[in-house]
């Protein structure tokens, strides 16, 4: 249907003798309606480009894929435009290009026409694709239910196993805070071939260190032995019995301070702990553990339970992570069950809405 | 071809493609809308696609995809109100390129399709026949009948001037 806001089309279409009989006919009444476009219509006459009709191409020419296309059919004035088109596609060789070249020189009036030719390439665009990123994809991968269900044990294992390893609530570890004034200048020291006896009425440390002759000056440490040696005894004793050299220890340096011979005592004692506890099941591991952070005694009915385990996984993995988050559960009045909630204040995860927390 | 060989293609190439269309359609919407369809074809095809191929299939499904549309939606086509969606916009050209646009709409679909093939993305006779499905030959002729055309509508103007 012609009308005032595509007539233009019509009017290039007809121009260029693109329009049917239908359509001529359809295009005539709508002149005929508004009079005002057929000066118009008349200039996209005048304004058109011709067809390709009307258009002298030396296809016998140009339809040769060889470089001597042109060869065939010297350059006129009828054909020079289509020479002037190569020239500007590339397309013709050193000696065409000469003999162009002298077509220009004596009909300079064709300069007009080449020179035309140059500003029909086209210049490059610079429009953007608006929404770039909604074509592309991205790699998806489906987990099926049991991989679900693995991952989930694969994190809730982590959160345990985090909580099992990352909390050390013995109060031993505490005295290191107090000892802390002690510089940490390494001393010299000859590692005895005998084995060493533990002194049990001595704090361990001590007993350790006659075992240590320092070799450095006592004026390269930056506090006395003696200082050393009061600060020391202030220090919890721990019992053990022997440290022997024979086994190759590995806590037995060559260089030793107090403080590294108290620090690998501790060591020691917390691996023979793990030892005690090594032969546990994991579940039995984890209960222990577990019974350390709540302060009930190793040894009685077991009465943690799951809650308990997972506030012990989700405080160890706060204190490897540096994170707040907390594990919370909701009751009503009679104590009854409600809710989950598991979050800081960036996040929260909840089995119910309610906000009752405990 | 991997996904991100697709991803790859896409940060190359939808801007071209996009002109491409959107010189010919002269409508951001469609053209948009017949980007996103070449896209959706090639990712489809993603196993069977050569990425060292990736740009000339899509040129050639954009190609075939634009000619769809044109002749699906005929009569409006070429209407002159340009969209306001997107970032094309006829008043950005001035004078000679003012002119050189007007001349390229002119041209019949298949002779400005070549020519913009050959002049925006810089493609062979032989590249632009395969996106096209015409020989070198038939090619290199609407190339020149195009740029005869170009240059006849540019006299023209001139002279009128």
């Amino acid at each position: 249907m012609i009308n005032l806001t595509n007539y233009e089309i019509y009017f290039l279409d007809y121009a260029e003798g693109c329009l049917d009989k239908d359509t001529v006919g359809e295009l005539m009444d709508f002149i005929g309606q508004h009079p005002q476009l057929k000066e118009e219509l008349e200039a996209f006459s005048i304004l058109s480009i011709p067809s390709d009709n009307s258009v002298e191409l030396p296809f016998s020419a140009l339809l040769k894929d060889n470089e001597d296309a042109f060869s065939l059919s010297a350059i006129t004035s009828s054909n020079c435009d289509y020479w002037f088109a190569a020239y500007y596609e590339g397309d013709l060789n050193s000696k065409q290009e000469v003999v162009m070249n002298d077509f220009l020189k004596k009909n300079p009036h064709q300069k007009v026409s080449f020179n035309a030719f140059e500003k029909t390439k086209l210049e490059t665009l610079t429009t953007i694709y608006p929404n770039k990123r909604a074509l592309k994809h991205f790699d998806l991968t489906i987990l099926r239910k049991p991989l679900i269900w693995s991952a989930a044990a694969v994190l809730a294992g982590f959160i345990l196993i985090s909580g099992y390893t990352g909390i050390d609530h013995n109060p031993i570890t505490e005295p290191f805070k107090n000892i802390s004034i002690i510089k940490n200048t390494p001393m010299d020291a000859t590692k005895s071939t005998e084995a060493i006896k533990i002194d049990r009425t001595m704090p361990i440390a001590v007993s350790v260190l006659k075992y240590y002759k320092p070799t450095n000056q006592p004026n390269a440490i930056a506090i006395t032995l003696q200082e050393r040696a009061e600060l020391i005894n202030k220090l919890p004793a721990i019992e053990i019995t022997e440290i022997s050299t024979k086994n190759n220890h590995p806590l037995l340096r060559k260089s030793y301070d107090y403080v590294q011979v108290y620090q690998d005592v501790l060591l020691r004692d917390q691996l023979q702990e793990f030892a005690r506890i090594e032969e546990m099941s994991l579940a039995g591991r984890v209960i222990y553990k577990t019974k350390q952070f709540l302060g009930q005694e190793i040894g009685s009915i077991p009465h943690i339970t799951f809650y308990d385990m997972a506030r012990y996984g989700v405080e160890g993995f706060n204190e490897i992570t540096g994170n707040d988050i907390a594990l919370k559960r909701s009751k009503d009045s009679n104590g009854k069950l409600l809710a989950f909630a598991f979050g800081n204040e960036n996040f929260r995860v909840a089995s119910s809405k309610k906000d009752k927390t405990e | 071809m991997t996904v991100a060989d697709y991803n790859r293609c896409v940060d190359i190439n939808a801007n071209a493609v996009y002109r491409f269309i959107l010189k010919n359609l002269r409508d951001a919407d469609r053209a948009q809308d017949v980007v996103q369809e070449v896209f959706a074809k090639m990712w489809e095809k993603r196993d069977d696609i050569n990425s060292e191929k990736s740009k000339s299939y899509l040129f050639t499904a954009a190609y075939h995809t634009m000619i769809d549309t044109i002749r699906r939606d005929k009569r409006t086509t070429l209407i002159d109100n340009y969209s306001n969606h997107g970032s094309y916009d006829q008043k950005q050209y001035t004078g000679a390129k003012k002119v050189i646009e007007e001349a390229l709409q002119r041209l019949p679909e298949i002779q400005r399709i070549v020519v913009m093939l050959r002049d925006y993305e810089g493609y062979s006779y032989q590249e632009i026949g395969e996106i096209t499905n015409l020989n070198e030959s038939q090619v290199k002729v609407y190339i020149y009948r195009a740029r005869l055309a170009l240059k006849n509508y540019l006299v023209s103007i001139d002279n009128l001037i």
